[in-house]
């Protein structure tokens, strides 16, 4: 929040500003913690202005204009829920669907277990077969926009000699947007400034999709060492997710890597403060003798963890493996 | 933007926050900020410059930076990616399973046991990106960072004189080529004065090093090829605490990967292979654990099988995981034997 | 090594006086710290921090040269373009001079095949000098089973130089070039290889000689200090490497065999194993024949990482002696029947060295 004075609210004149800097409240953060009754009592003869009481109310009113409303359960049953889908049958049957609009969505495995190639199968799909468009901040380097083409080409498949559908290809290549950067600040910055852009457009925008391959490799080197800094930066990158997600209804898909658990298993990276920022955490897998990969529901908010999916990469993209087992308890 | 998120030393971040600044536009006055949270107006300034500053405009009239898709989308990259060209590994097998060879703006690791062959595919790639443009090739030269000590002076210069025959000799098929300006520019003398030679010994230098690379690059930006040989080895001991390993290795491979993005170059990393206790015994895995695994973009893994060598891309974004056969001889890295000619694609 | 103190590299004074309060006094207290945890650490803005890191990387950093200058240096300065000549012909020829300066180059073998024998041997040769071949310079040998025989070094002297070596008091020069040391434990061991430096100084030393190098560290550190081990043997091998590449020296190690019942090491990868384990396995054979297989050096794949050079002496099952190269980089795999003589090691130039010749030379 803010500084009082820069809110803008006309009610709050100097004299008011002063009255409640003398009690050290110089932000609405700091007016909320303070009791309202103290503050009165502690202003005086001057509570009784109405000046003052003028400022209260309007400041009372500008901090419940700014919390979103109450809704009760049934009116959220009611609100549309959309899905993307991944374009991979097996993996969109995992998750009822694919990803949820509005909620963060993690990809958690080892070296080479498909992760990178989701994201790119995500991001093609969302921009041919949904008609929106993608960012993808890459971090690691992985992004191939070959890669992306034969997947496009895959989606496309004989059609893609026609002359209409290889436009529809340029296109779709062109609303994949690619950022790559290699440090959290410019990520943070990066976000900051999505942020920003899409308050002042969202109407306009037909991005649905935020990619980012991986979180954990601008995370993980600034967090440990004496200083809690690196905390505060990833529960920072946690918290411009989550806003950004449901604030313009865009679904999030993320990468992290493992670290050692108990007995061997390996478990997501960046630690217990981390687990609540993304809705849904799947865990993938490769068994190299059958080329099979498997991806499995670490936690979802509405789905059970019981199920798995397979699936094969081939040139063309993620196919499916039908017979996903289920994993007994 | 929110304080915390700015690059800030911690007693400069603990005013702000003091002063009720836990967020902050770029459009502040330093003279106010410098009142409010008392500090001088450089310091203030210093601040403010931190603060990225977003082209919002109205949609319609203009592009806004973050939904700017011009130059970076999916598109443009892929136009560039064609036109990428690669620096061979004088093994066509090879060449073919990494999509031509080894590939620029992309970082790759090579790991393998001792003996079978990493410092000599390295040094036959700082030779190779050396040969000249109207030969198909990128006319580069190479930093090779040395940390073990296993460069050797008379195997580059092997090599390098095989590839000077090799490539004369290609030249002489083509008609177009001008044979008395490539003579000056291919011969033994100057491939060994364009590669660049940096002998480590330690973790501070390996650290100082890869900080100055940026610099070198910009003094000498011809450069196309970096090999560091072995990126393992001061890391291997010497280090109690495991997570500091960790963290400097991840943010030495963000540098890396940022430099190869800013600069039209290829990254080699040369990696050694370790002894991991599991269940059914012991296995050979590359060093530095699984967080190195995500430093590089392509990992070549290179093995002994049945006396014969070989090599495996186990991770690549865009290339299929395939194997194929190479054989090191008095010339270098070349093709392997008819027997194990064929490249496998699994 | 490098252990650069920050107060030699002239930084200005108010940031050298944080570092210092932080007690950051050395490069390396520095470079072993990310460049967020110094800016919380000194509390310095961060374009400050970013000069005097630059500042601190530009001292830190060693110079670069190009490979033709190297070249053309060691072609004009050192002997056989950087080599010490066995005096084994053929293996000197294949080798490109000798056992190269400035790498660590090993000789596994089994106990009783020649390898403190060839020791001694190469020991005789450093110190004739140039015109004989020799370097002309005295040796360093640190050995630790007490298997050094001054007699037998100047018996295989006697044989090999006759003409030179006629009376008691060339033996006796020879024995003054031979510095021999006796650590008692790996303590010791250490402590006289950081002390290394200055002797090589004193005694113009052009060889070192450990023999062995799996010794002391076996017996002191057994299968279940396995990690303190590897941690010793790295701190060995770049103290080493250093000593060679410094001085343009050759180092040589001998090491034991040791069969496949002796560790927990289980062979290749199975490919079906029935969930992928964390990281990839990476099938690994160690070449050709039946009877490499069996024979892995002890020490492990970290010390194997940091020998550039490897030659096997083993004795075949019908009783000859074959030198092989197994690790070089510039070396084709041969291997050269020898005999053990009066005069150390000698090559059996009645039988041809076999190996993979082929059209190409390969390398192993």
């Amino acid at each position: 929040m803010v500084l009082l004075r820069n809110l803008g609210l006309s009610s709050l004149t100097p004299s008011v500003l002063e009255l409640f800097a003398a009690q050290g409240i110089l932000t609405a953060e700091d007016f909320v913690a303070h009791e309202l009754h103290k503050v009165s009592a502690a202003a005086g003869q001057r509570s009784e202005s109405s000046e003052f009481k003028e400022a209260v109310a309007e400041l009372l009113s500008y901090l419940e204009n700014r919390q979103g409303g109450w809704c009760n359960g049934f009116e959220l049953s009611q609100k549309e829920v959309r899905y993307l889908p991944l374009g991979c049958e097996s993996i969109d049957n995992l998750l009822r669907g694919g990803m949820q609009e509005g909620t963060i969505t993690e990809l958690v495995g080892v070296s080479s277990t498909g992760k990178t190639q989701m994201c790119m199968q995500a991001a093609a799909h969302a921009a041919y077969k949904l008609r929106c468009s993608v960012i993808y901040i890459d971090t690691c380097g992985a992004f191939s926009a070959q890669r992306i083409a034969h997947m496009l080409g895959g989606m496309l498949g004989s059609l893609v000699q026609v002359e209409e559908q290889r436009d529809g290809l340029t296109l779709a290549m062109k609303s994949i947007q690619r950022r790559a950067y290699f440090d959290i600040f410019s990520v943070l910055a990066f976000l900051q400034d999505l942020h920003t852009t899409l308050q002042a457009c969202a109407e306009h925008s037909s991005l649905r999709l935020l990619i980012i391959d991986s979180i954990s490799s601008v995370i993980s080197p600034v967090l440990g060492g004496n200083h809690s800094q690196g905390h505060a930066l990833m529960i920072s990158v946690g918290q411009i997710l989550k806003k950004l997600a449901t604030t313009y209804k865009l679904a999030v898909l993320i990468t992290n890597h493992t670290v050692a658990g108990d007995g061997g298993q390996p478990k997501p990276a960046l630690g217990g403060s981390w687990k609540s920022v993304p809705h849904t955490r799947l865990m993938l897998s490769h068994d190299s003798s059958n080329d099979v990969y498997t991806i499995s529901s670490l936690k979802h908010t509405s789905l059970s963890c019981t199920k798995q999916a397979a699936f094969r990469v081939g040139r063309a993209g993620l196919d499916s493996v039908v017979g996903a087992r289920r994993i007994s308890e | 933007m929110e304080v915390v998120t700015l690059p800030l030393p911690p007693s400069l971040r603990s005013k702000l926050q003091a002063a009720g600044y836990s967020t902050i536009d770029s459009n502040v006055s330093p003279v106010e900020l410098a009142r409010d949270v008392c500090i001088t107006h450089e310091e203030a300034l210093g601040i403010i410059k931190l603060i990225p500053t977003s082209n919002v405009s109205p949609c319609g009239t203009g592009a806004s930076s973050a939904l700017d898709f011009c130059g970076q989308n999916a598109w443009d990259l892929f136009r560039h990616e064609k036109a990428k060209r690669r620096i061979i590994t004088s093994c066509h097998d090879l060449d073919n399973i990494l999509g031509g060879g080894i590939c620029t703006k992309e970082v790759t690791e090579i790991c393998g046991v001792p003996g079978v062959g990493k410092t000599q595919l390295g040094i036959q790639l700082a030779v190779n990106v050396q040969i000249p443009a109207e030969l198909g090739g990128m006319g580069g030269h190479a930093i090779y960072i040395d940390t073990e000590g296993s460069f050797m002076v008379e195997r580059a210069v092997q090599m390098i004189e095989s590839s000077v025959v090799e490539i004369m000799r290609r030249a002489m098929l083509d008609p177009q080529v001008d044979m008395e300006a490539l003579k000056s520019e291919v011969n033994v003398d100057k491939f060994l004065s364009q590669i660049y030679y940096f002998r480590i010994h330690d973790v501070s230098e390996q650290v100082a090093v890869i900080n100055t690379l940026e610099k070198f690059m910009i003094e000498h930006g011809q450069v196309r090829l970096i090999v560091i040989d072995s990126v393992t080895f001061h890391f291997r001991q010497g280090f109690e605490d495991m997570a500091l390993r960790t963290r400097l290795l991840s943010s030495l491979s963000l540098k890396l990967m940022a430099l190869v993005q800013k600069h039209d170059l290829a990254i080699v990393l040369v990696n050694q292979v370790t002894n991991k206790i599991t269940q059914e015994g012991s296995e050979v895995v590359p060093a530095l654990g699984e967080s190195w695994s995500h430093a590089c973009t392509n990992r070549l893994i290179l093995y002994w099988r049945d006396g014969q060598r070989f090599a495996s891309l186990f991770k690549s974004p865009s290339l299929p995981t395939a194997t194929a056969a190479y054989e090191v001889s008095a010339k270098g890295i070349t093709d392997a034997f008819q027997t194990y000619k064929k490249a496998k694609y699994i | 090594m490098s252990r650069k103190l920050l107060r030699s590299m002239n930084l200005p004074g108010s940031t050298a006086n944080v570092f210092s309060a932080r007690s950051l006094h050395s490069a390396k207290d520095v470079l072993c710290k990310t460049e967020l945890e110094l800016m919380e650490l000194l509390d310095m803005p961060l374009p400050v921090l970013s000069s005097v890191l630059a500042r601190i990387y530009d001292c830190v950093c060693p110079p670069y040269r190009s490979v033709l200058s190297l070249w053309i240096e060691r072609n004009a300065k050192e002997v056989a373009g950087g080599h010490l000549p066995t005096g084994l012909r053929e293996l000197d020829h294949v080798m490109c001079g000798g056992v190269p300066f400035g790498l660590i180059t090993e000789v596994v073998g089994a106990a009783g095949v020649g390898k403190s024998q060839m020791c001694l041997m190469l020991s005789v040769l450093t110190a004739m000098p140039r015109s004989l071949g020799g370097l002309d310079g005295s040796v360093i040998y640190i050995d630790t089973e007490h298997k050094f025989s001054p007699g037998r070094m100047m018996e295989i002297a006697q044989h090999k130089f006759p003409d030179i070596f006629r009376d008691a008091e060339m033996l006796q020069q020879l024995a003054l070039r031979v510095l021999v040391l006796h650590p008692s434990s790996v303590n010791d061991l250490m402590e006289s290889l950081r002390a290394l430096e200055k002797a090589i100084i004193e005694r113009s030393a052009r060889l070192i000689v450990i023999d062995s190098v799996a010794a002391l560290l076996q017996s002191e550190y057994g299968r279940d200090r396995i990690i303190e081990r590897q941690e010793m043997l790295g701190q060995q091998a770049t103290i080493l490497k250093f000593l060679a590449e410094a001085f343009r020296i050759p180092v040589l190690v001998t090491n034991q065999v040791r069969t496949k019942s002796d560790n927990q090491w289980s062979g290749p990868a199975s490919a079906n194993a029935p969930h992928d384990a964390h990281n990839r396995a990476i099938p690994i054979d160690f070449g050709e024949g039946g009877l490499e297989q069996h024979l892995t050096a002890a020490l492990g794949t970290k010390w194997a990482h940091s020998v550039n050079v490897r030659l096997v002496l083993e004795c075949t099952v019908s009783g000859h002696y074959l030198i092989k190269i197994v690790k070089s980089p510039m070396s084709p795999s041969v291997s050269f029947p020898y005999r053990l003589t009066q005069g150390g090691l000698e090559l059996d130039t009645d039988s041809r060295p076999s190996g993979h010749i082929k059209k190409e030379e390969t390398f192993y």
